[in-house]
């Protein structure tokens, strides 16, 4: 009796077990040979028309599988979260696919991606300024360049600002526009008065691991800030509350977001717009070209050095297995024909990053009757970057951006608030701020 | 004792349970172990204790650790206090079903629900006590309102149990209720307790993701908790700081768990067990 | 007096419901109420739009529905099985490193669950290319864990220690095995303990989110409880249906088990 009650108990565990295993699958579906896999957020690769063709050909011609793991996850916090537990892993992910919004620096900086210095052939003829640590391997590059409203411009008697332009100019260019009507307030009108200034203060200090924000410069802005905003000469829903301004600006499924969006220069209000919201790739000139003749467009370098430049790529796991076919795959994409196929795509997948074959895209530019204009401004970035003036900053250095966007969300609640803060109240306000920044900075 | 003879009998019955439970928790559990007290995540050269002194010696640790025990202090007792009570009110008055009901609701609701209502009447366009220097009120809050009807099936289940022989002979002997709890009642539920105790404690990790749904990675430093520190850790790839500050917070529960554990063998020995 | 406590706990409980009442009633406000940001507990209009595009736009909601359904109804049955036998032998027999292993088995469900997230993925590993089976990223990584967790046996042990010793050696004395102990007496003093395991058990993998995020790879396996959170990053207008729709099995179960919960077998009849 006993024991027979025992082996129904054992068998019914069996069981169980066995009618929930999906598939039993073979050795070899488990560790495969011939294969490399490729992690990414949700489906961030089909951003990148020349990756999905250089996976094809790359299969075709070597008879190995790429397979690309694309993680769906509902926040961006879980991706990262089931990204890490697969790093974990003996023979893990091959490649890690970085876009351009994401960073890649913690990565490198804990020991997760090698050294592919020497490893791969290709990776010498990258431009120095993208490389990091010799550990991540760039596919491609955006410089978000300015966009300015030329008719505008003219119709102010303003004078075109040329590359080297400054922000004393461009605020002087601005008052002038304000000056002619009141104007929508949207995100690019907030960067311009509170995020900008505040990212020319020093309230982060990362080696001495500090933030300070409880002082008279920050208070300056704020009040500054709040004075501007809600002047005559900006056109405001007088029954916005901070949470509306959030949704305004970060969540971009909110009929406020989208509202504030149609009186942008998409729809409506387009001949009133100085600056763009959105920037455009300025190393693009096929693109940028036409929208400079068909648009009547003014294209400029940013004045906010440090954060134009993007780029994306891969990381080599450490762990990862059939690590050398990664390298292989990854050289195959820095090649000369390939990165050129890039330039030539004129919407997604960023600029080459390889820099000899700069000719070859001259060569293309004059056949395309590229304008001067154009191929001015991109030679204008490349310098930049041979010079290593712009770098992808915000990639690299993902304390101090993390903490600015951090700050702007959460100095918001302080501007746009419904009872005016006094000094005593807005000092206790930052204080609380800055004890969440000290923790931050210093877990 | 009499089942002295039968001394491998009980490691069959629990056989099946060690075996899983062995592969996917204990060797995990000292698994955990290797990792924090190697140099890194991905270098696992042998550093001792030095990740435990950095995580020590770390700021926001010590105010999370701060935090956690100041809310794990408050809240538990309460709640458990809370619970015994309406369990034993509800049980003493035979309280109508839609009662039990609605105490017994909040367990079932997704944190999603709990934050949609709390940001509304605890957030900015409430009493705002969730940014004031009061926001542990309102985790505490949470977490009872959340976690009574939890304990509460315990409770009720532990009273029907109840051997209502004793509790009559001391009826008899005219002893009056708050005496009859007292002396038979609460000390009968010793085991019960102790479970109870256990898993509010386990509970009491879970709010972690309520704060999390309301305030993020980073919310205000007055409930910034210990899980916090362990999540962003995960999330940064450092899981040598991660498992050592766990070890260390563990430690500190497994006292008290061992003390609850010796009251339970004290309590067995009352009631004549082994 | 009794009707006054009576009173003060259908306050008490009428504030523990207050929140699910507004849950429920914001599942018929239209998309522009919800958003509006006051607080408020009765609809404008009474409005089953938050309905209408759960069931037709998202119909997947159901195919997630089945998978939790599945999923809990599985460690359920294991963890009840495996547990009463544990449990048992804890509480009432003796053998070697018994407390030992009982210290274990508390210890090891105290630890944050992020602790042993990453040797658990190992042992995943090593399982798989051990014995063949595929782990990761199927039912089967929840399913495990579910099951043997040390909850079940502890609040069983817990449960089972309160039954007098003498019970159980008057049934030895008559020529009881453990098992017959077991089923014949133990069980039914039981029954309530083991319909609050089976509450408990399904309330915890029912929630289950964090688990499932890790171990499932193909958004068609994940239960539930992760859906809804997709919904509530990135499509709140319809949540508050969606939650309401999450709440009904646990709300089912709560009112099937209640009256076992309270219907116990007296320890004192059986003497």
């Amino acid at each position: 009796m006993k024991k027979l009650l025992i082996l129904v108990l054992i068998i019914s565990i069996v069981l169980m077990i066995g009618c929930t295993v999906e598939n039993i699958v073979s050795n070899s579906e488990i560790h495969k040979h011939n294969e490399i896999t490729i992690v990414t957020y949700n489906d961030t690769y089909k951003k990148y028309p020349v990756l999905q063709g250089y996976i094809d050909k790359f299969q075709l011609e070597t008879g190995i599988k790429v397979k690309i793991d694309a993680i769906e996850a509902n926040t961006y916090d879980d991706y990262i979260k089931k990204l890490n537990t697969k790093l974990y892993f003996k023979k893990g992910p091959t490649l890690i696919l970085f876009s351009e919004s994401e960073n890649y620096s913690k990565y490198i900086d804990n020991g997760v991606a090698l050294n592919v210095k020497g490893r791969i052939n290709n990776y010498k003829k990258i431009y120095n300024s993208l490389k990091y640590k010799d550990s991540f391997v760039p596919i491609g590059m955006t410089y978000v360049a300015t966009i300015l409203n030329k008719n505008l411009l003219e119709e102010l008697g303003m004078k075109e600002p040329n590359f080297n332009w400054t922000n004393k100019e461009y605020l002087h260019i601005k008052k002038k526009w304000l000056e002619e009507e009141p104007r929508y307030f949207n995100i690019t009108e907030y960067k311009d008065i509170v995020v900008n200034p505040l990212n020319r203060l020093e309230i982060i200090d990362k080696d001495k691991k500090i933030v300070t924000l409880n002082n008279l410069k920050v208070k300056n802005v704020i009040k500054d800030a709040q004075k501007k905003i809600f002047s005559d000469n900006y056109i405001i829903n007088s029954k916005y509350s901070y949470m509306d301004y959030y949704e305004m600006f970060f969540d971009y499924d909110s009929d406020k977001y989208l509202k504030s969006m149609r009186k942008d220069y998409h729809y409506e209000n387009r001949n009133k717009v100085l600056k763009y919201r959105f920037g455009i790739n300025g190393l693009k000139t096929l693109v940028t070209s036409t929208k400079m003749k068909k648009e009547n467009l003014l294209i400029l370098p940013r004045i906010d050095k440090d954060i134009g430049l993007k780029t994306w790529g891969f990381i080599v796991n450490k762990n990862g297995k059939n690590v050398e076919i990664g390298m292989k795959f990854l050289d195959g994409l820095l090649s000369d024909e390939v990165q050129l196929l890039m330039f030539n795509f004129s919407t997604y997948g960023g600029y080459p990053v390889n820099k000899n074959i700069e000719d070859k895209i001259s060569k293309i530019e004059r056949k395309n009757n590229v304008s001067k204009k154009a191929i001015e401004l991109r030679k204008y970035i490349l310098k930049k970057i041979k010079a290593g003036i712009y770098k992808p900053y915000r990639q690299i250095d993902s304390v101090k951006y993390e903490f600015q966007l951090m700050l702007h969300k959460d100095l918001m609640k302080l501007i746009f608030t419904d009872k005016l803060y006094t000094d005593e109240e807005l000092s206790m306000e930052l204080q609380k701020l800055e004890n969440k920044y000290n923790i931050w900075l210093n877990e | 004792m009499i089942f002295e003879s039968k001394k491998y009998k009980g490691l069959l019955f629990i056989l099946p349970s060690l075996i899983g439970f062995g592969i996917l928790y204990v060797i995990p559990f000292f698994g955990g172990i290797k990792y924090s007290v190697s140099k890194s995540s991905f270098n696992s050269t042998f550093v001792a204790f030095n990740n435990y002194t950095d995580v020590f010696k770390n700021n926001a640790f010590k105010i999370a650790l701060k935090n956690t025990c100041f809310f794990m202090i408050i809240s538990i007792p309460v709640l458990i206090v809370i619970s015994f009570v309406i369990a034993l009110m509800i049980y003493e008055l035979k309280a109508p079903k839609i009662v039990k009901l609605s105490i017994m609701l909040p367990i079932a609701v997704p944190s999603g629900t709990v934050v949609g209502f709390f940001k509304k009447v605890f957030g900015f366009n409430g009493f705002n006590l969730i940014d004031s220097e009061y926001a542990m009120l309102v985790v505490i809050l949470i977490f009872i309102w959340k976690n009574t009807g939890y304990n509460l099936i315990i409770y009720l289940a532990g009273l029907s149990q109840m051997d209502k022989e004793v509790i009559e002979a001391s009826m008899i002997d005219g002893a009056n209720y708050f005496q009859r709890l007292q002396y038979i009642i609460i000390p009968l539920f010793t085991p019960i307790n102790v479970f109870v105790a256990i898993v509010t404690i386990i509970n009491s990790f879970k709010i972690f993701k309520d704060i999390y749904m309301l305030q993020g990675s980073y919310p205000n430093p007055k409930i910034y908790m210990l899980q916090h520190y362990i999540n962003n850790k995960f999330n940064d790839l450092q899981y040598e700081k991660l498992t050592s500050s766990a070890y260390i917070f563990s430690l500190m529960i497994f006292v008290v768990v061992f003390l609850l554990f010796i009251l339970d063998k004290k309590h067995a020995k009352r009631v004549g067990g082994n | 007096m009794k009707k006054l406590l009576l009173v003060v706990l259908l306050i008490i409980s009428l504030l523990y419901v207050y929140p699910i009442i507004f849950t429920f009633t914001s599942s018929f406000m239209s998309y522009e109420e919800i958003m509006s940001g006051n607080i408020h507990i009765i609809p404008e209009e009474f409005n089953l739009q938050q309905y209408y595009s759960i069931i037709t736009f998202k119909g997947e909601y159901f195919h997630y529905f089945l998978n939790s359904i599945k999923l809990t109804s599985i460690i359920i049955f294991g963890q009840v099985i495996i547990g009463i036998f544990a449990a048992f032998a804890f509480a009432k027999m003796d053998f070697v490193a018994r407390n030992l292993i009982f210290i274990l088995y508390i210890l090891a469900i105290l630890l944050p669950f992020q602790v042993t997230l990453v040797p658990n993925y190992l042992v995943f590993d090593k399982i798989q290319r051990l014995i063949n089976i595929k782990i990761f990223d199927t039912h089967t990584a929840i399913i495990l864990p579910g099951i043997f967790t040390s909850f079940g046996v502890i609040l069983l042990r817990q449960f089972i220690r309160n039954i007098p010793n003498e019970i159980i050696e008057t049934a030895m004395l008559d020529g009881a095995s453990y098992t017959k102990i077991l089923f014949k007496i133990v069980l039914p003093i039981l029954r309530p303990a083991i319909f609050t395991l089976i509450i408990l058990t399904f309330i915890d993998n029912w929630n289950l989110v964090e688990q499932a995020i890790i171990f499932l790879d193909s958004p068609s396996k994940l239960p539930l409880s992760v859906f809804l959170e997709n919904i509530y990053y990135n499509d709140f207008k319809v949540f508050y249906a969606g939650a309401v729709l999450y709440i009904i099995p646990s709300l089912i179960l709560f009112i099937k088990g209640e009256k076992y919960l309270m219907e116990g077998l007296n320890i004192g009849g059986l003497k």
